[in-house]
């Protein structure tokens, strides 16, 4: 795959909650290690479209193109093992298990998916050397401290990490992340946009997130997504976007004003 | 084959409206509290065996008949006042698995409190002596006990019906159903709602174990057989309808009663085919929930 | 960043808790293998069905606390085990009597996988409720249609087997040596359900317990883990009624209606479903109340109940919960 084709490409996406249309025909593209951000009033349907494009709601009609395979039909468990990575916008992990055993699940699954050795089969204990990966990843996110406290016990911003870390553990081709920054404190929010940019870095993994906080657009995309009412009304760069007057008219062009450029 | 089909026809019927005076309450409370109450054959048991208590084997009239059922549904009531203060009502916030279990180990309680009351001995009441006679209709002689069974079990559905659906009462409960924390925003006493709802579906069940008490071999576990029926009913019809659950449990009724007339060796066995038959192709039931989702 | 990091769920964190609670097992190990000396032919037979219990209940719970499924229709799968057992011993299939109750669970688990790969799909929480009591229920009707398996009276006169190795016979036709048999069947039953809820498969079932969804987002294919539970949690249970068919000596309706399916829920709930030997503790207990009480009639389904809600009300998590909490406030007050 060279690196002009598209990693992730949607086409024409039509989703429906009951008889009432909520995306209408949406179409995107995201290169290798490109990242495109997704942005428009609360209700203009982003997380439908996550939720179209990561295979946790089913589509209508029109197609989604991964690694170059036809996913659409795909469940989401099968969209996960071909390399995406989804956080939610209220993060979620596995509250009852500490957080080692978290990451110790996601890399089990990976290996198991990947037919990558999980040690011998009668161990009922996962083998050191996962253990040790998993120890690795969550120190990568900064809470390799929190390793055997219980994932309910955790504050917001490091169950925010935690499910990052769990993300990470499935060594995606593309991370989707739902307001990946919500409900954090500016400090923690900056610190996560340098996480998130040190693994695009080190990785080369593509990005694909929702936010409404402006800073952080401008320091990880690449391009920019407006929607609103199911519909995408612009894209194009972050510059492009921001001078377009559809979007100002829409999205009020208080956020945009204020971000520094 | 006519007298079969009559036959079938009014003690299918009668069975059904038997079954929904059981299963009213228990989808009525599901509707509003989002709950499957294991308890609530235990509540019916106990409802019959009160109803014994007060009015002996052989009540006197129709109407002694019919008052000791309502006795019957108000000291159930009250049981059921008792019950949500002490548990449901410290429940409503939990994870719907460990209200189940705290149902069932209410319905655990009861049972017990049954035997050691009443004994493990079966008991049977007669019924009242204006309808313990039959009448000939076709060729086929229908007891008139049957005919008023399903005479109080229709003018229940029509009560509820309209209590749900004309009367203020009804509004109120809905909207508590469908969006508890709106009906709160805008002044409705949610909690003393849920409370009643409780306390109605209990004395639905008092009533029902008065009413059905004759022609039954009234024992411990006459609560299990009713409930069960009552469960695949609430399934079939649609968790929270009481529509859906009274046109499920005459269904039932009527398959069970052709079951037993047509196919006495395989009895009992049709219902359950009816039931994979919904569980298959209508998941959902006939009437399902519109909730908020 | 050794192996000694690793926690298994609910273990003793402390060096000496786990010495005192390995030795605690091997002496009830011990006295268990001792009690036809020790007690009995009566209480023999109740700690035998005890046992048989206590691997019922643990098939319930793998499915009920490590992966979130509530069956309430167990006994079908006991039903199968136990039926199938008795019939084979009682018309005498030439069948070696081991493989004879592999296979009776083999049934149950087939049985799992049919109800799975056709209900799990759609249905969970009360419509797998429904549906398991339903199966059952009609599963029941059928057997008692059934002349060869006893109708409404019940499969009687079943023989104990006797084993023949070859080069040698064990004879269990004496109730102390099918004890004994029982006993360690039921262990090694037991040790193979520990080693699933600690293994790799039943991280898999506890992250699709917390959390569906996120553990479809994690790869794992959820669907096709849930009947693989309810496969070994069927199986089992067909294991732990196959085993009860010799020791009883007959099978009859009563255990396959939807009161007996109650039992194993009420173990569980009763010992701690967080807990994997919560159940084995509540059946225990339930045994124990049930036979101390039973003069008083009504008294044990109201102590039993009446712990059931006192224990949802304040610990949620059964007398091994509320053991744990106890004992975490005695670790907090020692480092303080």
């Amino acid at each position: 795959m060279n690196a002009q084709s598209n990693l992730l490409q949607a086409t024409d996406l039509r989703v429906n909650y009951g008889a009432f249309e909520v995306i209408k025909g949406v179409s995107l593209s995201v290169k290798e290690g490109e990242s495109l951000a997704i942005i428009g009033p609360n209700g203009a349907g982003k997380t439908t479209l996550f939720k179209a494009l990561t295979g946790e709601v089913s589509s209508r009609s029109g197609k989604v193109m991964f690694a170059g395979k036809d996913v659409t039909s795909m469940p989401a468990h099968a969209r996960t093992v071909e390399g995406m990575g989804r956080t939610f916008q209220v993060s979620r992990v596995f509250l009852e298990l500490t957080a080692l055993e978290n990451v110790v699940v996601a890399l089990e699954s990976r290996r198991r998916n990947r037919k990558e050795p999980t040690g011998a089969w009668w161990r009922a204990a996962p083998s050191p050397s996962l253990i040790a990966e998993a120890i690795a990843f969550l120190d990568q996110l900064g809470i390799a401290n929190l390793r055997n406290e219980t994932a309910a016990t955790l504050s917001h911003g490091d169950k925010k990490r935690l499910e990052l870390t769990l993300a990470l553990a499935l060594e995606p081709k593309i991370l989707m992340l739902d307001e990946p920054t919500a409900g954090m404190a500016p400090a923690d929010r900056m610190k996560i946009v340098d996480v998130i940019r040190s693994i695009r870095k080190e990785r080369g993994v593509s990005l694909v997130m929702t936010e409404h906080d402006m800073d952080v657009i401008f320091s990880l995309s690449d391009s920019v997504m407006v929607m609103n009412y199911g519909e995408v009304i612009a894209s194009g760069s972050v510059e492009e976007v921001r001078n377009n007057p559809t979007v100002r008219e829409v999205y009020l062009g208080k956020d945009m004003d204020h971000a520094a450029g | 084959m006519t007298n079969q089909i009559i036959f079938v026809l009014f003690n299918g019927l009668a069975s059904g409206m038997a079954f929904f005076l059981v299963a009213a309450g228990l989808t009525w409370v599901f509707g509003i509290l989002k709950i499957l109450n294991l308890a609530h054959g235990a509540f019916f048991m106990i409802g019959a065996y009160l109803a014994y208590t007060i009015g002996g084997a052989s009540p006197a009239s129709i109407w002694s008949f019919i008052g000791v059922a309502l006795i019957s549904a108000l000291v159930i009531g009250l049981m059921g006042l008792v019950t949500d203060k002490l548990v449901l009502g410290r429940l409503r916030n939990v994870d719907y698995h460990y209200v189940l279990i705290a149902t069932f180990g209410l319905m655990l309680f009861c049972e017990g409190v049954a035997k050691a009351i009443w004994g493990s001995d079966y008991f049977s009441v007669m019924p009242p002596p204006e309808v313990d006679t039959a009448v000939k209709i076709g060729a086929s002689y229908i007891s008139l006990y049957t005919i008023l069974v399903i005479a109080i079990g229709l003018v229940t559905f029509v009560v509820l019906e309209l209590v749900m659906n004309r009367l203020w009462a009804g509004k109120i409960m809905r909207a508590v159903a469908n969006d508890p924390w709106m009906a709160g925003t805008i002044g409705i006493n949610v909690p003393l709602v849920l409370m009643l709802s409780v306390v109605a579906s209990f004395a639905l069940a008092g009533f029902a174990g008065g009413i059905l008490v004759p022609n039954q071999t009234l024992s411990v576990h006459v609560g299990s057989a009713f409930i069960l029926y009552a469960f695949l009913a609430v399934v079939i019809g649609g968790l929270g309808s009481i529509r859906g659950t009274f046109i499920a449990c005459i269904l039932l009724g009527l398959v069970e009663s052709a079951n037993a007339t047509f196919l006495p060796q395989y009895g009992g066995i049709a219902v359950y085919v009816v039931l994979a038959i919904f569980l298959v192709s209508r998941p959902q039931g006939l009437f399902p929930p519109q909730g908020v989702s | 960043m050794t192996a000694a990091s690793w926690v298994p769920p609910g273990a003793q964190t402390s060096f000496t808790g786990q010495y005192v609670m390995t030795a605690i097992g091997a002496v009830l190990v011990v006295l268990l293998f001792f009690a036809p000396e020790l007690v009995n032919p009566g209480l023999l037979f109740i700690i035998g069905m005890t046992l048989i219990q206590s691997v019922f209940a643990l098939s319930w719970n793998l499915l009920f606390g490590s992966t979130g499924l509530a069956s309430f229709g167990h006994a079908g799968f006991y039903a199968i085990g136990a039926y199938f057992t008795g019939a084979a011993l009682r018309y005498g299939f030439q069948l070696p009597f081991v493989m004879t109750l592999l296979i009776g669970g083999a049934l149950g688990a087939l049985a799992a996988y049919i109800i799975g790969v056709v209900a799990l799909k759609r249905l969970t929480g009360i419509f797998l409720a429904v549906l398991t009591v339903a199966l059952t229920e009609a599963m029941g009707k059928i057997i008692g249609f059934t002349p060869a398996l006893g109708e409404q009276d019940g499969l009687g006169n079943i023989p104990r087997p006797i084993i023949n190795l070859g080069f040698a016979m064990i004879d269990l036709t004496n109730s102390n040596d099918f004890y004994r048999f029982l006993l360690v069947a039921c262990l090694l039953v037991t040790a193979g359900l520990w080693w699933v809820v600690h293994s790799r498969l039943g991280r898999t079932f506890r992250a699709i317990r917390e959390d569906a969804d996120r553990a479809r987002f994690i790869g794992i294919d959820v669907a096709r883990y849930r009947v693989i539970s309810f496969m070994i949690s069927g199986g089992t249970a067909a294991l732990a009624g196959a085993l009860s068919a010799p020791w009883t000596r007959i099978v009859t309706l009563d255990q396959v209606n939807w009161l007996a399916s109650t039992q194993p829920m009420l173990n569980s709930l009763l010992g701690g479903f967080t807990n994997f030997w919560g159940p084995v503790v509540g059946s225990v207990v339930f045994t124990s109340i049930n036979y101390w009480t039973r003069s008083y009639p009504g008294l044990s389904e109201m102590l039993v109940g009446g712990v059931l809600v006192v224990i949802i009300l304040v610990a949620p998590t059964g007398v091994l919960g509320i053991l744990g909490k106890i004992r975490a406030r005695l670790k907090k007050g020692d480092r303080g």
